[in-house]
């Protein structure tokens, strides 16, 4: 049975009658990379205000952590990154210190460590010269300080360019896999987060219309890609073992594999 | 809730408009003293420096040192919306209200110890030896600075957390410290009905409360009444703030 971190019954949450959230059931475990898909106001930021406590619901239950009466007591174990949270005038490695302190976070490395981990370390310029991916990266670095059980994060590929959000993509596989976070994030872009996450969770009209597995996924594919040597001796074998050839197409590389054959760096 | 008073003490510290501020402030003190200094000559003593900062620091210090204060104390918030990631992190509503508040006592007491020492310093400088009642009253007026300012800031805090913005609480800031509500409560009382004059309106309210419990100090006492109507209304502030603040929708 695996371990809940988060629990969401029945949440409701409105702005006098309009109903932006409704009927939210929603269960996140522990060391899931959790995809939130949703079109553009269909309430997946105001689902996270919510977790974070910077947006009241009128109805539900929410558990963070085991803990469902003091949220702030499991708040304190989520790190997030929701808009830009940084004073223009101070450098990255400036506004992070700042924020190790506000968490109250011992180790003076701790600010030299995530900045290594997102690739920002040695970087001097302030915050109001970075690029938005910088900006981007040095929001995660900021959420992954002091090393959160659970890592939210709201559209953190937004505006940025294939190679920054295949970074961002990597660095989300590797805070699950080597530093054991459970990670929530959202985004509008469906193909991006199915190379990311591997339960998903669509958010219409500001109800949860359904929740899928990479297993789902999985189950329902009919095609997979072999590539061969020989295109004709390949069809010839599968007749001969049996196999009925339902269709066929020709394989085409896709998009992001000529931007990168072009420009370099990795998928 | 120590880690944001801290944290966002030592940032607030360091913040560039702040200290520009502040010297700017302290080098029109030291410029006064100093030509109060060479106007004296060799009777320039103690109660001649007191004299010359009576309006610069005595009348004009607590507003102006004030108003510096509430100014940076919020200043990033709405920029960078450090008071959103506080809470996200599990610092709890009321804890964010009552930690800008602590913050702005911190830095009242910063300035006006730092102005308070420059004051000594020059007073040993310039051989104008400040005698018991002088270090009296320096020690009175830095204190209903602090007083003052921590009051008049509680109840400002209410318009910032409510508007989540600096303009109006900032006007209304100036207001206060000039005596705006004992006018007003003059005002009423003169004008409404006649049972009004019986109600001491004027009395309660937090200027005059504050102009009392002064009083009282200069006069070697010490007012528990005012000195108690001063922590009302600091905590009315901090509640206020907090009710008006706990379900507040805060933008990303």
């Amino acid at each position: 049975m695996r371990e809940t971190v988060i629990s969401m019954r029945g949440i409701e949450k409105s702005y006098g009658r309009y109903k932006v959230l409704h009927d939210v059931d929603l269960d996140i475990y522990k060391g899931d990379i959790f995809g939130l898909i949703g079109r553009n106001g269909a309430g997946k930021t105001t689902l996270f205000k919510v977790l974070l406590g910077l947006s009241d619901y009128q109805n539900g239950t929410l558990e963070i952590m085991g803990h469902k009466y003091d949220l702030s007591v499991g708040r304190k174990k989520i790190g997030f990154l929701i808009g830009s949270n940084f004073v223009p005038q101070l450098t990255g490695k400036q506004n992070l210190e700042y924020y190790r302190q506000l968490k109250g976070i011992k180790n003076k490395k701790e600010v030299d460590r995530v900045l290594e981990i997102v690739g920002l370390k040695g970087v001097k310029a302030k915050y109001a010269n970075y690029s938005l991916g910088m900006k981007q990266r040095l929001g995660i670095a900021n959420a992954i300080m002091g090393n959160p059980e659970i890592l939210l994060l709201d559209e953190p590929t937004n505006g940025l360019d294939p190679q920054g959000i295949a970074d961002v993509r990597n660095l989300i596989k590797r805070l699950n896999e080597e530093f054991k976070m459970t990670v929530i994030v959202s985004s509008h872009i469906l193909g991006e987060l199915q190379n990311t996450a591997n339960r998903f969770g669509i958010i219409n009209d500001g109800t949860l219309a359904g929740v899928i597995t990479e297993e789902d996924l999985i189950s329902e594919q009919r095609a997979v890609r072999i590539s061969v040597d020989d295109v004709e001796k390949a069809k010839a074998a599968l007749a001969i073992a049996g196999v009925k050839i339902l269709g066929e197409a020709d394989e085409t590389r896709t998009l992001e594999d000529f931007y990168f054959n072009f420009v370099g760096g990795k998928k | 809730m120590w880690n944001y008073v801290l944290a966002d003490y030592r940032r607030i510290l360091k913040r560039t408009p702040r200290i520009i501020y502040v010297a700017a402030y302290e080098a029109i003190l030291l410029l006064i003293m100093f030509i109060a200094w060479r106007k004296g000559g060799a009777g320039f003593d103690g109660e001649s420096l007191m004299g010359s900062i009576d309006l610069w620091f005595i009348a004009m210090g607590g507003l102006l040192l004030g108003f510096g204060t509430l100014i940076n104390v919020y200043a990033d918030d709405f920029k960078a919306k450090t008071m959103q990631v506080a809470i996200g992190i599990g610092i709890k509503r009321l804890q964010v209200v009552i930690s800008k508040v602590v913050q702005a006592a911190m830095l009242i007491i910063t300035d006006v110890l730092f102005t308070a020492i420059l004051i000594v310093v020059f007073s040993v400088i310039s051989g104008a030896a400040l005698g018991a009642p002088q270090i009296g009253r320096l020690v009175i007026e830095c204190l209903m600075i602090l007083i003052s300012n921590v009051c008049w800031i509680s109840i400002v805090s209410i318009l910032v957390f409510k508007l989540q913005g600096m303009i109006m609480p900032m006007v209304v800031y100036v207001l206060l410290s000039f005596g705006i509500l004992g006018l007003l409560a003059g005002i009423v009382t003169g004008i409404g009905p006649a049972f009004m004059e019986k109600i001491p309106l004027r009395e309660i309210m937090p200027d005059n409360v504050l102009s009392t419990f002064e009083t009282s100090l200069i006069d070697g006492g010490f007012a528990f009444f005012a000195f108690i109507g001063i922590v009302i209304y600091i905590v009315l502030g901090v509640y206020i703030t907090y009710l008006l603040f706990r379900k507040q929708e805060l933008d990303l």
